[in-house]
């Protein structure tokens, strides 16, 4: 694994728990699980410059994206916006903007930079969506959407890129084939990716590392087979190992 | 029909318009997206003329744009008793109206969209202008034309700022109430005929502005 590169260490208190959050991650999927509003979600926020920790601070490869006061000593709080953050986000609804096209969703972000629409339409073309470019959000299935919210985030060329229960409402066919996507994407662009998810399954199938988190806390974090509970089902430990073998 | 009254009636209702764009927009994305302290009262104030009787908006604006007041000795423009007046006086009753629905219409916006557009490196105003106004399009019509019907029909505060002028100040709804008085009934009854046609056909609109924009088909769900 390579050195880490994103550092996320903050506070914040919530209406009812306080989020404590430590973590490193290098380019690597790191799956955030945990049941719903344990804080995974105000974790991806802070790290996107959406919600400011009341204390803390989070850096990229030495770019400060946040900084409390109390860590300054004296200074003011540094806090870096949203929009010069330059991370990917994947939003639990997909979030897609309704009155553009996918390849006007796709290119949102390219907006007045050169080959904006030839940019777009490899993005689309890598996501299997060249034939789709024209199509609205509505008129696109669920996977489709994904794929199209997946692309526009990666249009900017981020080195983070957070999903929040980027496929929890879909079948897991799908799901698969979405997750195939996203290590092939992973490992092309060397992304740091952060993947939220309060599935089972998905939780111990894509990442590399695995951090639970309960009531704003990472109460575990290591690859999968040590999160693992112990289990004495040979199918399981069967199964388990063919798919930790191909990895790193 | 008296053409001059109806040319005025169109100059005036086109001028209220402008205003209550520019005014009714930038307070509809205000009250929408931000809450300051006292913003009950600036609300308030913005909706009075919608219960305030015509003759006391025709009062309060006479305070306003008439001899003495801050705004004329600064500009030493007067504007009393010239079409342009009763504009203002159109646009002050229209401004609820309008105000009302863009702001619906802006908090509409879901704010997930708003948030995607942050992290797609849009400042806040590219996302007012490529996200919120987009999606709020219609909310933001609608209210338009309501304010711009109901800036077409102000009688009471136009009377009393613009005075009842033909050729110069006299709209439509003056010149019907001048031709009644007169016993021109006749004369009356086409721009009573023309009035109700425009307000019909602009409720019209509103009601098909209401119809859901996105609306997902059923069939390529997957």
């Amino acid at each position: 694994m390579k050195p880490p590169r994103l550092k996320v260490n903050i506070e914040k208190r919530l209406a009812t728990f306080k989020l404590f959050v430590q973590l490193e991650v290098g380019a690597e999927i790191l799956v955030l699980f945990g049941p719903s509003g344990a804080g995974k979600t105000q974790t991806l926020n802070a790290i996107a410059g959406l919600m400011t920790p009341d204390a803390g601070e989070i850096t990229l490869d030495g770019t400060i994206f946040f900084q409390s006061s109390g860590v300054r000593r004296r200074n003011p709080a540094l806090n870096l916006p949203a929009r010069k953050r330059h991370v990917g986000y994947v939003f639990q609804q997909y979030a897609l903007f309704p009155h553009l096209s996918a390849l006007e969703n796709v290119s949102y972000a390219l907006w007045r930079q050169p080959r904006a629409r030839e940019r777009a339409e490899a993005l689309l073309e890598r996501m299997r969506l060249a034939e789709l470019a024209n199509r609205y959000p509505h008129e696109l299935s669920g996977g489709q959407q994904q794929r199209v919210a997946i692309a526009r985030a990666l249009a900017m060329e981020p080195r983070v890129l957070l999903l929040d229960e980027p496929f929890s409402a879909l079948d897991s066919e799908i799901r698969k084939q979405l997750h195939q996507d996203l290590l092939r994407l992973q490992s092309e662009a060397e992304l740091i990716v952060i993947y939220v998810t309060h599935n089972l399954e998905d939780a111990f199938t894509v990442g590399h590392r695995l951090a639970v988190v309960r009531n704003g806390r990472i109460e575990q974090i290591g690859a999968p087979r040590d999160v693992y509970p112990p289990t004495t089902n040979p199918l399981v430990m069967e199964m388990r190992l063919a798919k930790e073998s191909p990895t790193r | 029909m008296n053409w001059s009254a109806l040319r005025l009636s169109l100059q005036v209702t086109i001028v209220a318009t402008i205003i209550l764009f520019v005014i009714g927009l930038t307070l509809g994305v205000l009250l929408a997206r931000f809450r300051v302290r006292g913003q009950i009262v600036i609300e308030t104030i913005i909706f009075l003329p919608l219960v305030l009787p015509p003759s006391v908006i025709g009062y309060i604006l006479l305070l306003t744009l008439g001899r003495g007041s801050p705004i004329v000795e600064w500009f030493h423009f007067n504007l009393l008793f010239t079409w342009q007046a009763a504009a203002i006086a159109s646009a002050v009753v229209g401004l609820p109206l309008m105000v009302q629905s863009a702001r619906a219409a802006i908090a509409g916006v879901d704010q997930v969209l708003e948030n995607a557009a942050r992290t797609l490196g849009s400042s806040e105003l590219e996302i007012l202008w490529r996200v919120t106004l987009p999606l709020a399009k219609r909310g933001v019509i609608a209210g338009l034309i309501l304010g711009a019907a109901r800036a077409l029909g102000e009688f009471g505060a136009t009377l009393m700022v613009a005075g009842n002028i033909p050729g110069q100040t006299q709209t439509l709804p003056l010149a019907i109430y001048d031709a009644v008085q007169a016993r021109r009934y006749e004369q009356a009854q086409m721009m009573v005929i023309v009035m109700t046609a425009v307000a019909f056909l602009g409720l019209w609109c509103v009601r098909q502005l209401e119809r859901p924009l996105y609306k997902r088909k059923a069939s390529v769900r997957s």
